[in-house]
């Protein structure tokens, strides 16, 4: 039954690891930022979170819309002012500049929360209940509505870049940023609204990791980041479903490398994540190749 | 070039709705364009013709502002645009159509029809209209509504035929500027290829042939 609940546990961590991959997947597909300061944004959502709920004590529900404009505007801003003039130098430029903004974030949160774990308080006893599909297997409800969210975050991306007017428009000058320009379209402002979206995600999956378990400021660079990166690769660059199956592989991986050791966990994901390299560099998901 | 060159032809009355003026425009170190200036009037059909590297591209991307001229102005519709960048040029009216056409690959054809349609000024044009008709048969159309076209082309005597004004580059200084009427096919060929001052010093007056 080890086995069973390793694989079911892992394709629902799985959706947590979707949601950390889904904003690095749309940010690099679109403006090809690889952004080293993601999980780490991810960890600033989770603590302004919890500070949302610490001051204003709003119910748990109420901060999250909260927590997705702030992220959204954060996004925005930091795409038009720090992105865009490192875009403007060149792409190596901004990695420098995304992995210095990891190094801020990481030390600002030390300064003001210090080293210590907090993890959000929903105050409902969803995050701790649990239902048996039987054979003494246990399924956590929190594990369940955040892979329910990640799904629904998938499905409203989709959505929104293939039929909305900017999601046109981020597809239009993900393509050919100059032609878009000479059709009238500020890329700068498009760039700046993908941030946007992907930043909510974001802000989506610093909350869900906070449930989940707890953050401290160096959450970001040590957990999100790395998974973030191993399901986008697995499953494909640019491709956001591949996100979901690509953080189910790595989920699964853990779970079965916990199963025969519980030392192997990290391990095992990040083996898969390798042999994928290797043997499959475009992912699993592969669709027409980024030029 | 002197301004000599430029002189509108008593045909073209009125403000030129194009104005571009001793254009200089560096690739790094390379000078792509020393000194260019043209004026395009409403409705005419402006070509630009030189050989390879001769700096058409270039004139026309700055026109357009994807390149920034080292000096120079352009000016559009009595509003200096030079500082102005691509985009709100296109929302302005100036609408460059790039060589190899660059359709957006990964967008339908009505979503890349939509896209330009997102910023499109108002006219007498819509998607369903675009669609239904080919685009090519519609050229005369086109012009006939008013639009100004300045167009860059390798191939003289298709330029030839539908321009109403002629411009050619070599090595990014201008070599011959006039009416197709008005110069001739050894004039063209002279300043297309630069064999011989004499091109450049007819600069395109006419002689009473017909090209």
């Amino acid at each position: 039954m080890g086995w069973v609940n390793a694989i079911i546990q892992g394709i629902l961590t799985g959706g947590l690891y979707a949601l950390f991959a889904c904003g690095l997947s749309l940010m690099f597909g679109v403006m090809k930022v690889v952004n080293l300061a993601h999980g780490d944004l991810a960890t600033v959502a989770a603590y302004i979170g919890i500070g949302v709920i610490t001051v204003t004590k709003v119910p748990f529900l109420w901060s999250v819309p909260i927590v997705v404009v702030i992220m959204a505007a954060l996004g925005y801003v930091l795409q038009r002012s720090l992105l865009q003039s490192a875009i403007t130098r060149g792409e190596l430029t901004t990695l420098i500049v995304t992995f210095g903004l990891s190094i801020v974030i990481e030390n600002g949160l030390l300064q003001f929360f210090t080293a210590n774990n907090r993890g959000i308080g929903t105050g409902s006893s969803l995050i701790s209940s649990s239902f048996s599909i039987g054979a003494g297997l246990q399924i956590a409800w929190l594990d369940v509505v955040i892979f329910g969210l990640a799904v629904v975050v998938l499905l409203s991306l989709q959505y929104f870049l293939s039929a909305s007017k900017y999601g046109r428009l981020i597809r239009a000058v993900a393509d050919d940023r100059e032609a878009a320009q000479l059709s009238g379209a500020d890329y700068r402002h498009v760039f700046g609204i993908c941030a946007a979206v992907a930043f909510s995600t974001v802000a989506l999956a610093g909350i869900a990791y906070g449930m989940t378990t707890v953050v401290s400021p160096t959450t970001g660079t040590d957990t999100i980041l790395l998974f973030a990166f191993a399901a986008v690769v697995i499953g494909g660059l640019g491709s956001l479903w591949g996100t979901l199956v690509g953080g189910i592989v790595l989920g699964v991986s853990q779970q079965i490398g916990a199963q025969i050791n519980i030392s192997y966990e990290l391990l095992a994901g990040y083996i898969v994540f390798l042999a994928v390299l290797v043997v499959r560099p475009q992912g699993l998901t592969a669709r027409r190749s980024q030029t | 070039m002197s301004t000599s060159a430029n002189e509108a032809p008593a045909a073209q009355q009125g403000a030129p709705l194009l104005d571009v003026r001793d254009l200089i425009v560096h690739h790094g170190q390379l000078r792509a364009l020393s000194g260019i200036s043209l004026r395009v009037f409403p409705g005419e059909v402006y070509a630009i013709i030189g050989a390879n590297g001769a700096g058409k591209s270039t004139l026309l991307r700055t026109i357009a502002g994807l390149h920034r001229p080292t000096e120079g102005s352009i000016v559009y519709d009595g509003k200096n645009v030079t500082g102005l960048r691509p985009e709100k040029r296109a929302t302005a009216g100036i609408v460059m159509v790039p060589e190899g056409r660059r359709l957006f690959p990964s967008l339908t054809l009505e979503e890349n029809l939509k896209v330009g349609a997102t910023f499109a000024r108002s006219g007498p044009w819509t998607i369903e209209k675009v669609i239904v008709q080919r685009i090519y048969g519609m050229l005369p159309e086109i012009l006939s509504s008013g639009v100004t076209v300045l167009l860059v082309e390798q191939d003289v005597s298709q330029a030839l035929r539908v321009a109403t004004h002629l411009q050619c580059l070599l090595e990014g200084h201008s070599t011959l500027e006039g009416r197709p009427a008005d110069v001739t096919a050894a004039q063209v060929e002279a300043a297309y290829f630069g064999m011989g001052e004499q091109a450049a010093a007819a600069d395109g007056i006419p002689e009473g042939s017909e090209a």
